[in-house]
Parts: C-alpha cells; structure tokens; sequence
C-alpha cells in the first residue's frame, strides 16, 4: 500500500528531479542513496527506477504513509503550482508567542483528525522556506460510504494569520476546518478570495496587505528584498529587448510610449507582477452613462462577471496599457488588486452593498 | 497627411513601418536591416498615422509605408484602415504595400477577402507572410526591401510606376517593349 | 472423440444443461463440482462450438442464481470458433428479459469479447435494428453502442437511427461511446450527418474486460497458433485495423495524416475462411478491401466496388489504377469533394492545426498521384487559385510549383485571372530564385499542356460535338474528371499563344528588373526553347513565336552560353517555320495559317541578330530592322573613345559576352591577328573555335542564315 503511493508520488516526479528529492527526504539513508546513484536502473525507464526505489523503502520497518506523505510535499515543493491555492486568514488566534514546531503540530493535527475523520487518516508535515507545508492525508469517518482518501495540502507560516489550502471536497470542508480552529487554536477561519497556482506572489500579496495595512500601496519598488521568499524581485524583461535598438530604427511614437511607461511605473512599480491567473469581478451597478439612458432602466443595477485569465493577469494588464490597448490611466478597480490582495470582487454601487453587509 | 515629395530627398532611403503594438513591426525592421540592401536604410516605426507631432521636424522624407495587419487581432486592421486616410494618394502609386501576417491561423478575425478588396481599389500590393516565424519574416523583408530598391528610384530600370503597373494590373500592362 | 470418453467435463455440462430448476448453491457439492470442472477446461484449452451453445442457453436464461450464471458466462471460453447461433441465442435471451439486467450486459460484453471469433456475422448483422433498440438501455449503452460500431455497414446508416443517436447525445451529453459510433456513421454517410464530431477522446471504446479479452485470445493462440498467425498476416497484410484499439492508434496517425486509411465491415473473416467467390455479394461486386495484389485486381475488375473513403486513393497505387480506368462519375465526383474539402481545410481555413508536415504529406501524394494519372484535376486547379492569393511565397514551393504545372487547359482570360496574375504578383517582389523557379515552372506548364492536357481537351471537345448528334457516344477515354457540357469552348493554339506572350512578358520584367543573372537567362531560355520545340516534339500544327524584344535583350546579355544558346532558339525557330511552311503547301495542315502571322517578326528579328553578330550592322536604319532602334539604343550614345566603330560593337567577336574568347582566340594567334577587329577575315574561323568550346549555337545560327545567301528564307 504505502509502496503503491510512493510509486504514484514517484512518478509524477520528472527523473531527473527524482534523486535530489531523495536526498532531501530524511528517510534514506545516505548508504542507500549511494546505492541507487551506482545501480544500473538510474539510467533506465523511470518505470523501473521508481520500482527500486520502492523495494528499498519496502524493506525498511518504519516505512509508513506519514514518511510517504513527506516525499509526496517534497515533489509538490518542485512544483507547487500543480495545485491551486486558495488563502484563508486566521482570526482570533489565543497563542501568542508559543514556540512553533513542526513535529508537535503534526501531532496535534494528528490528534484531532483522528476525531473527526477516519483514524487512518495520516499527517506530514515539512519545513520550506520559513513555512510548514502540511499534507492531509484523510479517509473519510467509517460510516459512510468508502472513497478513496483524498490528500488535502496546506502551507502555513507559522506566527501569521495565513494559511494556504488546495482544494478539497465540500463535503469535508467542515470538519476540515473544524480541525483547524482547534489546531492552531483560534475561533474563525475566513477566506481571502485570494486563489491561485503561484505560492510565492499569494503569500508576498497576502502579507503585504497585513503589513502595511489595508491601505497602504503595494508597491515591490520600494522592497528590494522579500521577507519570505528567496526570489529577489525581477526587472521586466521587456524593457531591455526594447534598447535594443539599431539607430537606423525609429519609433515615431516613442514620445506617447514613454509617458504610458511613466504612468504604469508609477501605479506598479518597475518590477514584475505577483503571478495571479485569474481575477474576476461580479459587477452589480446602476447604469450611469446619461446619454444612453435609454437602453438600461436606471434603477435596476446590471448584474455581470468579468473575468481576467491568463498565465498573469496583473502584468496582463499592465502590458495592455503599455501597448495602448487599455485607456490610461487604469481605473483603481484594476490597479489596486495587489495592495487589496484579492482576485475575486464584487463591484456594487456603495448604498447596495452596505445595505448588503447589513443584512449578513 | 504624409506625402512623398513634400520633402528634400535625402541620401538615406526611409521606409515607415505601421502596425498596431505587438505585430513585430521592431523585428521585421531588424530583420530588414539584416537583409542585403545596397542602399542605407532609415526605418521608422509607428502605431497609427497620424504620426505624432513632436517629431515633425526631424523626420525625413518617407520613401515607402508597410501597412502590418494582424489578420488575428480585430483592431489591427482596423487601424490600418484609420490610418490610410492619413497617407497622401500618391502614396498608392507603388509606393506603400500592406503586409498581411498570420494568415495560417484559424482564429482570423479579418476576413481575407476584405484585405484584397483594400488593396485592390488603393492599387497597394500585399505580402502575406508571419511575422512571428523567423524564416517567414526573414522572406518578408527580403521582398520588401527589393520593393523598396524599385519604387525609391534606385534602380535604373524602374520606378515606383513600374511596380504599380506589375504587381497591381499587369494584365493592362501593354507591352511597351515590343513593336506595334 | 470427448464424448465416448465420457469426460468429466460432458457430465458437468449436461448437469448443468439437464437442471430444469435453479440449483441451490449452498452446499451443492455436484454444482461446485461441475463449475470447477468446465472452468479448468474453459481456462486451459477452451471450449468447443457445442458446449459454448449449450451453456449459453444455461447462462442466459436466467434460471440459476445470478452468480452462476455470471461465471458461466465468464466461462464461455471458445476454443476454436463461436458459433453464431449462440451469440444469436444470447441475444434472444436478452430480449426474453429474463435474466437480469446485469447478465444481459454480460452477454453484451462476452458478444464483444469473442466478436472475432464468431464464425459467421450476417445473421447477427440481421438483427442490427434490434439491437439498435437497446440503446434505450442506459446500462446497456456502452457496450451496445461499440457491438453496433463492429457491425455497422453502409446500409444500415439510416436518417432515423442518426436523429435517435442525437437524441441520445442530446439527453446525456458528449460520451465517448455514442461519439465513437456516430463517428462511424459519419465516416458511411458524411452527408447524413451535418454536426461537427469532437475528437477528444482518446479512445472511444475503453477495453472494458481487458484480462476476459486476454484470456480468450492466449486460448485462441493456443488451441490453433497455425491459423491465428495465419489470420493475423493476412489481417495485418488487408486491413491494419479491426478494433477499437487500432481505432486509437489510427486516430493518432490522423493528426499526421490527413489521406484516410480503407476501412470496412465487410468482415475479414469472411474473406479468409470464404475466399474471393463467396464475397461476391448480392448485387455481384467486390470490395475494394479484399483486392489486394494486381493479379486480384486483374481477376475483378468489372466488379470492383469503391471504398468508402475516396481519399484512401492517393495512398493506394491499386486503387489509383481502378480510379484511373473507371468510368464510374459517382467515384469521379466523391473524389474530387473529398479532395476540395480537405484541402481547403489544409491550405485556407485550419493551416496551422496539423502542423506544417501534415500539408506537406498530403500535397506530395497528390503530387504523385497526378504524375500517375497524368491529368489535372478541375478541383484542384480552383483551390490552387485561391491558395496562391494567400500564399507567402515560401512554403512547400516545389510542391506548389509542381500542382501548378498539372494544371488543366482553361480559357486564356480565367487561367490569367485566377493563377497567372496572381502568380506574377508574387513573382515581381520576389528574389531571382524565386523568378526563376516561376519561369521554370511556366515552363513545364506549358509542356504539360500541349503535350498532354491539349490531348485530353480535343478529345472532350469531338466528344461534345459528337455527343450532340448521337444519343450513343462514346466516352472520353483519356479523361477522367470531366463533366457533361462543363468543358468550355476555346482553342488550345489561343491558349498557348496567350500563355506565351504572357511568360514572355514576366521574363522581360524579370530581365528588366535584376541585373542579369545567368540562372536567370538560362531559365527563360529554356522556356524559349520548349516554345520552339512545340511544333516538333508534340506535334502542335502552329507555332508561337514570343515577342522579339525578348530576344533582343538576351543578345546583350555577358554570357557567353546565353548568345550560344539564343541564336540556336531562333534557328530553330526558322526551321518550325520552315518545315509548317512544308506541311501548309501539302495540305496536311488543313488550311491553318494562323502561325504566319509572325513571319514577318521573325523574319525581322532574325535579321537583326544577324546583322548585329554577322555583318557589324547591328544600327542599320533601313526599313526592316529597326528594331535596335525600337529599343532606345541609338548609335550616339555609344562612347566615342572606345574606337570601335559602334554598328561592329555586338558583331560576334566584339561582344562582350565572347570578349573571353576573343582574346584567347587572338593569344594563340593561328592567324597572326593582334586586334579583335582583325577577326573580321577569319570570322568562319571564330566560330570554329567557339564551336569547339561549346558554343555551336552561333555557328548554327550563321549557317542557318548566311549559306543560302539571301538573309529571309521563309518569304
């Protein structure tokens, strides 16, 4: 059974990948490692490779799903966006200042999983980068119908409120969460509305908002190094393919690029966009132009959804305004969705959506 | 309104290139570079004409406009469209071709038949060719800068005319080399 | 043989065949026994036709506990062959509605399982609309959809089934079984089904009893590994798929391959075990699929029927042959919508979908295709014309160049506007090489056809005026895209006079525009000498005579084999002239004098040249030859200094192609001549030499002219 899941983590692994993910992984010894690297079936199909290794896991004792569940994140860490994340926020923590350690908060987990879930369900737990990548491994309770576990993922950087999740039934979402609150020991878990596959732009986003405060501009300029990430902020590529320039070229409308530049420049900064894949808003506002009154009623606001997607929607947008294609400068609509940290939106008229948040 | 002759000739020849932000208007210009030319070449880029004032002063004379139409993007052509009611007629005498990129794509917003139907009544003749594959913007600017070589006048056997006479209508070319 | 031996496995089957009521399972020893017992058999060697006929019925009927009927089923193992009684009897069971839901997809699947096996389809293929109905069965539908999709035939693709199939796609969305059936609809009676089918599936028909398939088929190999290996190759050899696993493969192959593979229902087991004789159907014709050599196709080819997938003809040389002596209109005109609509999918709408090679595939066996058939087909002429208004010039030339060249002969004017003009557009912005492959090919145009399609034309053209006098004409032979009254009126010597006038044109433009290139001039000459030999190597009763100015300016070209090349052109030009003058005055033109008109151009341009290589006259002003003049070449311009006097300028050995020559010539001074001008006493002697390096043209040229003393032989 566990040689079966280490198989399918496994394999999901490009080969040339597979080795420094074993090494990383505590649970080989380095005897062992050395022992693959030699053998013949390093050069072989992964197939067969992936089938070694699992002979030799196979044999030790202590080979179980939590080791496996370990190996699983540490493929998942190569390539985090194979997933996609969504952000939920803490509220009301009690602990304040406890020390954090992985091992005692995968006991806990472990602890109350067994309550709400099926006692097989395993939890393994990894330190990266600052943060504890978590894996949920959950059988569903035992009266219910068999499926198959499912895993469920979660990043957390111990001592914020964030926590990142993938996506996970709605059927177990409450007890999921119940788990939680009484994990990390708080009263509310709120979703941010902030989804998508690039774990470093949603934690740099998510705590960029904390930091500074709901108000205060996202602006990466002025960060030179990041807090939590090892990526250091990087210059656009396209202004350096842009001096390129042979001086028998002329842009005749280099006057009207530099401004747009300069205006862009001053909204986003100079450096490249958090990675976000889509943003959407659900718009719900009266119609306002006067001149065409006539096709809408005025009173009865326009229900629809725009939706941005693309591989990143934020330098997607800047791009459109430095080509000409989006007036400028943007509506704040648009540039504000870094320092609000959020990619789904609700554009209401301000009356509507009091009365709104009244009601809830 | 650009014309072709309201300017002192100048020893470099000058083509305008017109196209909408992202056709590849800086590669092809590169590119053209690139190409053999005996002549000096003077490229200037644009997004639309009118060309922008600021710059009146110092621009030279231009010899020869490309239109880019992106044959994927709805605005392209239309800009191109725009954009020709700012180009003096005399342009159209051998003097400015469209270039017609990424006809090998399914997803054309322009109808091909409305392109020819252009060109055909602005006499302006039309390259078709990507401008985002290497081999095929290497051949457009290759054929545009033989264009250029004839309709600027540097070679003695033909002009701008002769080209219009050829490429556009060379069935009512009468042939002005024989007898009769 | 088993059954005077009394063998356990007779008594478990008769045990089982003999219980009139359900057995308990429960401590039933003899039940046990008798399953364990027919499953060692079933498993090891199989069971005979026989005992899988008697235990269908057990199994089917429903008598005994589900579970024992579905290991019966499970079992039902042949070891040879299945009869096809027992899958008719399982099907009978199942419209009984006796047995379970549950065994009646069993029986379905088990139907699916040994399908090959089966050793005879017709009878089943009989209840094909019975089995359709159980499509209303949705648990039944996959299995069902994939037995209909082996049995499907042309005839049973029917308006009613098509709408009930959409119907069923409408109510539970796209699934791959229904997908994969309507697609064999689609692929019977394309004009059926007008919905566009979405090919996301990997496979339509997952192998649902992979290990029940395997085992059938180690058995199968087991009990007879002569006839399964035989039956492969010969599958293999006919028709590289039968199932739905090929299905798959062939799909992927489609992304490549744009030409269809043969496909059929007509059984390849029948084939096998039956043989030619029996496959004669009904209505006495044979499938294409099982001809498979030139000898069978010598055997049946009255009878021959066309596959259903016309496009499989340009990979097939065998049905190449069968399409090209058929006079079938039907297989004519299904070919040529196949080949419009594909490639107006390849070149116009989708190019870049499959990817570069995928075009060129097609476009390289249609190319070999139509140097096969030696024919241009109408179709691809019009799709040619709209492709060249698009085209950049670049991709897949030579192949376009080729298909160009097979074009059909059509009205001058059309053929302009749809590929002459279109063509000189790209031509005149183009590199040399460019030209001179347009040249080249223009060439071979023409070659084609006067050689060949002028042929087909006449022979449409006496078909047509035949035809409107008797009811009983017979057929254009040759030809084999033609339509009735389609063909349009003009003469061929029309044609080709326009078409060379037009050539002549692009040439001199080209001419005009580049510096002389010698691949150039050697690629207009070629043109010019295939004009030349029209008359005398295809037997044209007229010649074209392009306009002299071409000729003119080739003389100042700096080639040497240029000048050569040219003079032997225009002495052959006399000698076409000379020798129709022959046939004229014997008649055996048929009082055609539509060449003469430009007797007197050549007559004018052979003086010219003449008197500009020969006599040092090339400035004559007399009445005949002003044709250098015509050019803007007049003496005054010509530099004083140079000290020649400017009419010997272009004489042979003061032109500057020959200058090379010329000096040679003087440095090993056989005549003891120090000056070029000196030559002029030994002019015979230069062209001797010329003659020896490989230039005969201008000693031809001379001799051709001057022997006879008078310069105008033909007047």
């Amino acid at each position: 059974m566990e040689a079966d899941f280490l198989k399918r983590y496994i394999g999901k692994c490009k080969t040339s990948d597979i080795l420094s993910v074993l090494k990383k992984w505590s649970f080989l010894s380095s005897s062992d490692i050395s022992h693959l690297e030699s053998s013949e079936t390093i050069k072989g199909p992964k197939r067969n490779l992936v089938g070694f290794i699992a002979d030799i896991c196979s044999k030790r004792d202590n080979f179980n799903i939590e080791a496996v569940g370990e190996l699983d994140l540490l493929c998942l860490q190569i390539k985090p966006s194979k997933c996609i994340w969504s952000c939920y926020q803490l509220e009301e923590s009690n602990d304040e200042d406890e020390a954090f350690d992985p091992i005692q908060l995968k006991q806990k987990l472990r602890k109350h999983l067994g309550l709400y879930f099926d006692p097989r369900s395993s939890v393994s737990t990894i330190l990266h980068n600052g943060a504890v990548w978590m894996k949920l491994f959950i059988s569903q309770p035992r009266n219910q119908k068999y499926q198959a576990p499912r895993s469920v993922y979660l990043i957390h950087y111990p001592h914020t409120p964030l926590i990142l999740m993938t996506g996970h039934r709605a059927s177990i979402r409450e007890f999921l969460f119940q788990v939680l609150l009484n994990c990390f020991n708080c009263k509310k878990l709120s979703e941010m509305k902030l989804t998508g596959r690039h774990v470093d732009s949603l934690v740099e986003l998510a705590l960029n908002r904390w930091c500074q405060g709901d108000f205060s501009k996202f602006r990466y300029e002025q960060v030179q190094r990041r807090p939590l990430s090892e990526i250091l902020p990087r210059k656009r590529k396209v202004d350096e393919s842009e001096e390129e320039l042979d001086p028998n070229i002329t842009c005749e409308n280099e006057g009207m690029k530099k401004r747009r530049k300069e205006m862009l420049d001053k909204v986003f900064g100079t450096n490249t966009q958090p990675v976000l894949e889509k943003v959407d808003f659900k718009v719900q506002v009266r119609f306002k132009d006067t001149k065409n009154l006539g096709i809408a009623d005025p009173d009865v606001p326009i229900t629809c959804q725009v939706k941005f997607e693309g591989p990143s929607v934020i330098e997607g947008i800047c791009n459109l305004g430095r080509c000409g294609m989006a007036k400028l400068p943007l509506p704040p609509h648009l540039t504000r969705i870094t320092s609000l940290a959020k990619n789904h939106f609700v554009l209401a008229d301000k009356g509507e959506l009091d009365s709104k948040r009244k009601n809830n | 309104m650009i014309h072709p002759f309201n300017k002192k000739p100048e020893k470099k020849t000058a083509i305008l290139i017109v196209g909408s932000e992202g056709v590849g208007k800086h590669a092809l210009a590169l590119d053209m570079l690139k190409t053999e030319h005996p002549f000096e070449l003077n490229i200037r880029t644009a997004g639309c004409l009118p060309l922008p004032a600021e710059k009146a002063a110092d621009r030279p004379r231009l010899d020869f406009i490309c239109f880019v139409i992106d044959i994927t993007k709805p605005d392209s052509f239309k800009i191109v469209k725009e954009s020709l009611q700012h180009m003096d007629i005399s342009y159209c005498l051998g003097k400015a071709c469209l270039v017609v990129s990424k006809v090998k794509n399914s997803h054309r917003s322009t109808p091909l038949e409305s392109i020819h139907d252009l060109a055909n009544r602005l006499s302006l003749q039309v390259v078709f060719g990507d401008l985002e594959d290497e081999t095929e913007r290497l051949h457009v600017a290759r054929r545009l800068v033989s264009t250029l070589h004839l309709s600027a006048g540097l070679q003695c056997s033909g002009s701008a005319p002769t080209l219009v006479n050829c490429v556009i209508d060379f069935a009512v070319q009468t042939d002005i080399h024989t007898a009769e | 043989m088993s059954l005077k031996k009394k063998n356990p496995l007779n008594d478990a089957v008769c045990y089982l065949v003999s219980a009139d009521s359900k057995l308990k399972i429960k401590g039933n020893e003899a039940l046990h026994k008798s399953l364990e017992v027919i499953e060692r058999t079933a498993t090891s060697s199989g069971l005979s036709p026989e005992q899988i006929l008697q235990l269908v019925d057990v199994a089917a009927s429903g008598k005994q506990a589900e579970t024992v009927s579905k290991k019966l089923i499970k079992l039902l193992i042949p070891a040879t062959k299945v009869p096809e009684v027992a899958v008719l009897k399982a099907i009978s069971w199942i419209c009984t509605n006796r047995p379970s839901m549950t065994i009646q997809c069993l029986l379905v699947r088990w139907i699916i399982v040994v399908y090959d096996y089966i050793d005879g389809r017709d009878r089943l293929h009989g209840l094909y609309g019975l089995l359709f109905r159980f499509l209303h069965f949705h648990s039944m539908l996959p299995y069902m959809c994939q037995l209909l999709y082996f049995l499907t035939r042309r005839e049973d693709v029917k308006l009613y089934r098509v709408r009930q199939l959409l119907e069923l796609q409408k109510n539970l969305g796209s699934q791959p079984y229904l997908t994969g059936l309507l697609l064999i609809y689609k692929h019977y009676q394309p004009g059926l089904l007008s919905v566009v089918i979405n090919r996301k599936y990997k496979s339509f028909f997952p192998t649902y009893d992979r290990k029940w398939s395997a085992m059938v088929r180690l058995i199968q190999e087991k009990s007879n590994p002569l006839e399964r290996s035989q039956n492969d190759t010969v599958l293999e050899r006919l028709q590289p798929k039968l199932d739905t696993s090929s299905m798959a493969a062939a799909r992927k192959r489609r992304k490549l391959d744009s030409i269809p593979d043969i496909q059929s229902s007509a059984s390849m087991a029948d084939f096998v075990k039956g043989g030619l004789s029996k496959l004669n159907l009904l209505d006495g014709t044979v499938p294409f699929i099982h001809i498979s050599t030139f000898g069978k196709l010598l055997e049946s080819i009255d009878k021959i029927e066309f596959p259903n997938q016309m496009g499989a003809v340009l990979k097939s040389r065998l049905l190449q042959h069968v399409i090209s002596y058929s006079s079938d209109k039907v297989a004519d005109t299904r070919f040529q919508f196949w080949l419009q609509a594909t490639l107006h999918e390849v070149l116009l709408d989708y190019p870049l979908e499959n990817g570069p090679e995928y075009t060129t595939r097609l476009l390289r066996s249609l190319k070999s295709f139509l140097d096969f058939l030696q024919e241009g087909i109408p179709v691809l002429d019009a799709v040619l014309s709209s492709y060249i208004c698009q085209w950049n010039g670049l991709d897949n030339r030579c192949l376009i160049f080729k298909l160009l060249t097979r074009c059909r002969l059509h009205q001058f004017s059309d053929f302009r506007e749809s590929i002459l003009n279109p063509l000189g557009k790209l031509f005149f912005t183009s590199s040399v090489y460019f030209k001179c492959q347009t040249i080249q090919a223009l060439t071979d145009m023409l070659q084609n056809q006067v050689a060949v399609e002028r042929l087909h034309h006449e022979e449409l053209e006496s078909y047509q005026t035949s035809g409107q006098s008797e009811s009983n004409k017979n057929k254009p032979m040759s030809v084999l895209f033609w339509e009735e009254d389609g063909e349009e009126d003009f003469k061929t010597v029309d044609f080709v006079r326009e078409f060379v006038q037009f050539v002549s044109q692009l040439c001199l433009v080209a001419l005009q525009c580049g510096k002389s290139h010698p691949l150039l001039e050697h690629c207009i000459l070629n043109f010019l000498e295939m004009a030349s030999v029209l008359h005398k190597c295809y037997q044209v009763p007229f010649v074209v005579f392009p306009p002299a100015s071409l000729f003119v300016w080739l003389l100042f070209s700096s080639n040497p084999y240029t000048v050569s090349r040219l003079c032997s052109v225009i002495s052959r030009f006399k000698f076409v002239f000379q020798s129709l003058k022959i046939q004229q005055s014997t008649g055996q033109l048929g009082g055609r004098n539509d060449s003469f008109e430009s007797v007197t151009e050549v007559n004018k341009t052979i003086l010219c040249l003449i008197n500009a290589l020969w006599r040092c006259k090339a400035f004559d002003h007399s009445e005949e030859t002003r044709q250098m003049e015509e050019l803007s070449f007049s003496p005054e311009l010509v530099d004083p200094r140079i000290g020649v006097d400017c009419d010997a300028m272009l004489s042979a050995y003061h032109h500057q192609a020959f200058s090379c020559f010329t000096y040679k010539f003087i440095k090993e001074n056989t005549f003891g001549i120090k000056h070029p001008t000196e030559i002029k006493v030994c002019k015979r002697e230069f062209l001797g030499y010329l003659e020896r390096h490989s230039l005969k043209g201008l000693n031809e040229f001379v001799n051709s002219v001057i022997i006879r003393t008078k310069p105008s032989t033909t007047k």
